[in-house]
């Protein structure tokens, strides 16, 4: 399923060097602009940022943003219930078309066809092969969201068309998220935002961690990752492994995807509030839960909230009986798995993870409303029992095919430790990526108990700089980057 | 905060600047570096009279030292390997910073399709080799955007950052650097590089024959970048009051078909539309000296071996000097700090009179023979190897017979220090070609003549030996 996504190397990722250039630039101009033109610049900024990647989509963009802006005013302004709806239909109709178009349509085809063949039906559709565009399922979503929340009265809608598409391409947030609200985002455009030591400090050294974890970590357990799970055109060399080393790969893809992840997220909430926005964050130590449920308020919060609040809720949620229940959270997991890809793949992830929440809806129902004391030990049992069942369940988020994620499956165990050392990564660069792991777990443990920003920032000025230095020297000469690295884009780009 | 933000700044900027200065994350200096430590250090205390521009096939193909001692003049060659001509101009304005050349040479196999966005792999190494060699910071500032893309500055600035997973990947060769000295190399090096020795075998012969050529002038073409540095190298010559010549550096007659379409479109480019001569090696081919041995043994891209470089090297000298603008060139045969410069330098003494010295080991002058005078015999020591060699004037034989004759020399010698008298056969050098002289010369070891008793030269064919007056 990774190789159906095609990404031009070429585009403004956060951790290139043509970022590092447009973010200082764009900072410096924003605070010195008056207030009433800065708008215009984030939108200039925003566009430019999306159109170095490929230019012709930001058409894209645009008529969604026209379509929901006209539509959200329409929707305010009609008589009826039923001119209302209408309005909400073409919202709802020209975004998840524009988004079926470019992401579900060969899928759909393929699978109709796969189908038919089945009953000896020959089928034989025309596939677009379309380039998926970058953060298409992002800003849909955060579109959509302003058009339903006008639809039912939550939001009034907004009458400047400029603003409106800043808030659509804003572009800390463009294209991995998190997933804004209206009623969050929309009001601080027009906060008169004043250069704040503190607030410009905390942004950057949330930028500065997340290019840490994403540069020194995730982009070097992505190495060993892709090397076990490579199926291209040609081969697959995912069958020249077996036993340990898919186990090592599968456990690392599962700290790849949460650093990578919410290594975009630091860096995108730390760029917003040097600009002085305040995104809501995506990921709480989500490692770190003590349920199923306690996970998914922990992941990519503001995808399940948005799946919350528009799938889950209005389908019935938990209060219409316990098989209503079961079923609403099916659905509302299946829609998310797709909502990452087009592929069944992504399906089976959505479904496993909406059966795990199952099982905990029914150990829930045995258990007392009394709130046991946790223990450490208790914690960790927890936490790893999570991580099995989550990190079990990206097999199916990682392969390239149905046939790959049970390749995995049969083969996967803890025996064969021998090429530890043969998966692209060298010893040294193994033990190194091992060691960050382990202290990424503890850090996220603490954490749960201590802000460890602000411990950070109570310390002297000589520590502070210290660290700050040695965090850039680290990415500098630790990270994986250069013409050895081949891949080092943001998973979720690619959604 | 803007004075917090400059300190982190500055201390992770001269940290970068010590691990760079330091080179522990640099590889082994290769003959990139060299050429242009070369090109710094020849500069410092000589002019570049001739500056020839090119890629690989020019730092292989041509020999600047034999050029240099055939010309009279200082020829450097600033080539660089998978050079497009796009980096032949960015190097030259570098170069012209330290230097005013009278006239500089362009290999043409430069002109090609290739952007600098193309290059990859080793050609994007070399590429980064070449710009951290060069030492001018302006001409590097202005050079940055034209040869990479913004993603690649710092790679392109600082080799530490460029090799920085040396940390996990190569300690090895960190360790090397930290204890490796400075070796002080006062060698004269004018930027050749010597890859090729033996020439093309039998099983690329037959390849060549069973699978045809492996280039076709037809898919030669240019792009529009190299065609644009053409003419900012032709503004930047023509600026300088610096003339331009142009040549082709060959490959194995079986190796490319269809040239006379490239030739075609280089003649109309440099010819026609700059004016400026083009001395193709290639459409002009000289079947009966560039055999198979003075190519390299590939059948995909191709250099010149050793043997083949000393023919392209006299061509290109022989078409300069019958150049129209030859007389922009000195001549510094009469200068006696240039003969200080190349005495016993490579093809010095082919090309210049043997003076007895700690390179010529043995010299007799004027031996008349029956029918010509053999202007000098002597024994000239060599890098690796002695040579000797007779030279005979060129106005004294024929010169379709100078191929059969032989210099036939019997002396008395020491031959690992035992006293022998011996006859020394000496065949025709094809591949030395001075200005004045055929030369004769076999390669010889720990050979001591003390005196030369007879001399002949001898027609093989007709065995018909002239016998001199010792």
């Amino acid at each position: 399923m990774f190789s159906i996504i095609i990404l031009n190397p070429e585009y403004m990722l956060f951790n290139s060097f043509h970022f590092l250039v447009f973010l200082p630039i764009v900072v410096g101009l924003y605070y010195a602009l008056p207030q009433k033109f800065r708008w215009f610049l984030l939108l200039i900024a925003s566009y430019y940022f999306y159109m170095s990647w490929k230019a012709e989509y930001i058409i894209l963009i645009v008529a969604s943003t026209l379509v929901d802006f006209c539509a959200g005013l329409a929707i305010e302004n009609a008589d009826s219930k039923k001119r209302k709806k209408l309005w909400l239909f073409l919202s709802l109709f020209v975004n998840l078309g524009l988004l079926f178009t470019f992401k579900y349509w060969d899928f759909f085809n393929e699978s109709i066809r796969d189908t038919l063949n089945l009953f000896s039906i020959q089928f034989d559709p025309s596939t677009l092969k379309l380039l998926l565009p970058v953060g298409i399922s992002f800003y849909t979503f955060q579109t959509l969201s302003y058009t339903i929340d006008i639809y039912y009265g939550k939001i009034k809608p907004i009458k400047h068309i400029g603003i409106f598409a800043t808030y659509v391409s804003f572009f800390p947030q463009l294209v991995a998220g998190p997933i804004e609200r209206a009623k969050h985002l929309i009001p601080q455009f027009y906060n008169k935002v004043t250069f704040e030591y503190e607030r410009v400090k905390n942004g950057l050294l949330l930028m500065l961690w997340g290019f840490f974890v994403k540069i020194v970590i995730a982009d070097r357990l992505a190495i060993l990752v892709n090397t076990v799970y490579k199926h291209d055109d040609a081969n697959n060399y995912l069958l020249d492994y077996t036993g340990a080393s898919l186990f090592i790969a599968s456990f690392f893809f599962m700290f790849q995807l949460y650093l990578d992840f919410s290594a975009y997220s630091n860096i995108a909430i730390g760029a917003a509030r040097v600009l002085g926005f305040d995104l809501q964050s995506n990921f709480r130590r989500p490692y770190w839960a003590t349920s199923i449920s306690d996970f998914w308020h922990r992941w990519h919060i503001s995808l399940s909230t948005w799946f919350r609040d528009y799938v889950y809720i209005p389908l019935g949620g938990n209060k219409r009986g316990v098989k209503r229940h079961l079923i609403n959270l099916l659905i509302t997991f299946l829609l998310s798995g797709l909502w990452h890809g087009a592929s069944w793949n992504f399906a089976l992830w959505g479904l496993l993870n909406g059966l795990f929440l199952i099982v905990q809806v029914f150990i829930d129902r045995k258990k007392t409303s009394k709130k046991p004391k946790t223990y450490f030990i208790k914690r960790l049992f927890q936490s790893l029992v999570i991580m099995l069942l989550w990190g079990g369940s990206l097999i199916f988020f990682r392969a390239q095919t149905f046939d790959d994620a049970m390749y995995v499956f049969q083969n996967i165990s803890l025996t064969g430790w021998n090429n530890l050392y043969e998966l692209g990564l060298t010893v040294s660069e193994f033990k190194f990526v091992f060691y960050c792991l382990v202290g990424i777990y503890i850090l996220d443990y603490i954490q749960e108990k201590q802000d460890l920003y602000k411990f950070l920032a109570d310390r002297n000025i000589v520590i502070r700089f210290a660290v700050y230095i040695a965090a850039i020297l680290m990415i500098i000469y630790l990270g994986a980057y250069g013409e050895d690295v081949s891949d080092n884009q943001f998973l979720y780009f690619q959604f | 905060m803007l004075i917090k933000i400059v300190v982190i700044i500055i201390v992770v900027l001269g940290t970068i600047y010590y691990l760079d200065a330091s080179k522990l994350f640099s590889f082994d200096a290769d003959h990139v570096e060299k050429r242009w430590n070369g090109i710094y250090k020849f500069t410092g205390e000589n002019e570049i009279d001739l500056l020839i521009l090119g890629n690989s096939k020019t730092y292989c193909g041509i020999n600047p030292k034999t050029m240099s001692s055939r010309l009279g003049l200082n020829t450097f060659v600033l080539a660089t390997p998978n050079g497009s001509l796009t980096q032949c101009y960015y190097n030259l304005r570098e170069a012209l910073t330290i230097c005013k050349p009278k006239m500089v040479a362009v290999e043409v196999t430069t002109l090609n399709s290739s952007t600098m966005a193309d290059k990859e792999g080793s050609g994007k190494s070399f590429l980064y080799k070449d710009f951290d060699a060069r030492r001018n910071i302006y001409e590097k500032v202005i050079t940055t955007p034209q040869w990479f893309d913004i993603e690649e500055y710092a790679f392109a600035w600082s080799t530490s950052i460029r090799n920085h997973n040396f940390l996990f990947t190569n300690t090895e060769q960190i360790k090397k650097n930290k204890e490796k000295e400075e070796i002080i190399n006062n060698k004269l090096y004018l930027g050749r590089y010597v890859r090729f020795t033996s020439g093309i075998e039998d099983s690329i012969l037959n390849k060549y024959k069973s699978d045809g050529p492996s280039v076709s002038g037809d898919s030669l073409t240019i792009s529009d970048e190299q065609l644009n540095s053409l003419q900012l190298l032709i503004d930047l010559l023509e600026d300088n009051n610096i003339q331009p010549v142009f040549f082709t550096i060959p490959v194995y007659k079986e190796h490319i078909k269809n040239y006379n379409t490239r030739y075609e479109i280089l003649l109309n480019l440099i010819e026609q539309e700059y004016g400026y001569e083009l001395f193709d090696f290639q459409q002009f081919y000289q079947e009966d000296m560039l055999t198979a041995n003075c190519f390299e043994n590939t059948y995909g891209n191709q250099h010149m071996t050793y043997l083949g470089s000393l023919i392209v090297t006299y061509s290109l000298s022989d078409s300069i000097q019958n150049s129209n603008n030859s007389n922009e060139l000195p001549n510094r045969k009469d200068d006696q700090l240039w003969h200080n410069i190349f005495y016993g330098e490579e093809s010095y003494f082919y090309n210049n009179p043997m003076i007895l010295g700690n390179k010529v080991l043995f010299v007799q002058n004027e031996i008349i023979t029956e029918n010509c005078t053999i202007k000098e015999v002597g024994i000239v020591q060599e890098e690796k190897v002695q040579i000797i060699m007779a030279k005979i004037a060129k106005s004294s034989i024929l010169e379709n017979e100078k191929e059969d004759l032989e210099v036939q020399i019997i002396v008395d010698a020491q031959i690992k220090g035992k006293p022998k008298r011996i006859q020394v056969n000496l065949p025709f050098n094809k591949y030395h070609k001075p200005g004045e002289n055929y030369i004769y010369s076999i390669p010889a070891k720990d050979v001591e003549f003390i005196k030369i008793l007879q001399a002949k030269v001898v027609n093989t064919k007709l065995s018909a030996p002239t016998i001199s007056k010792p």
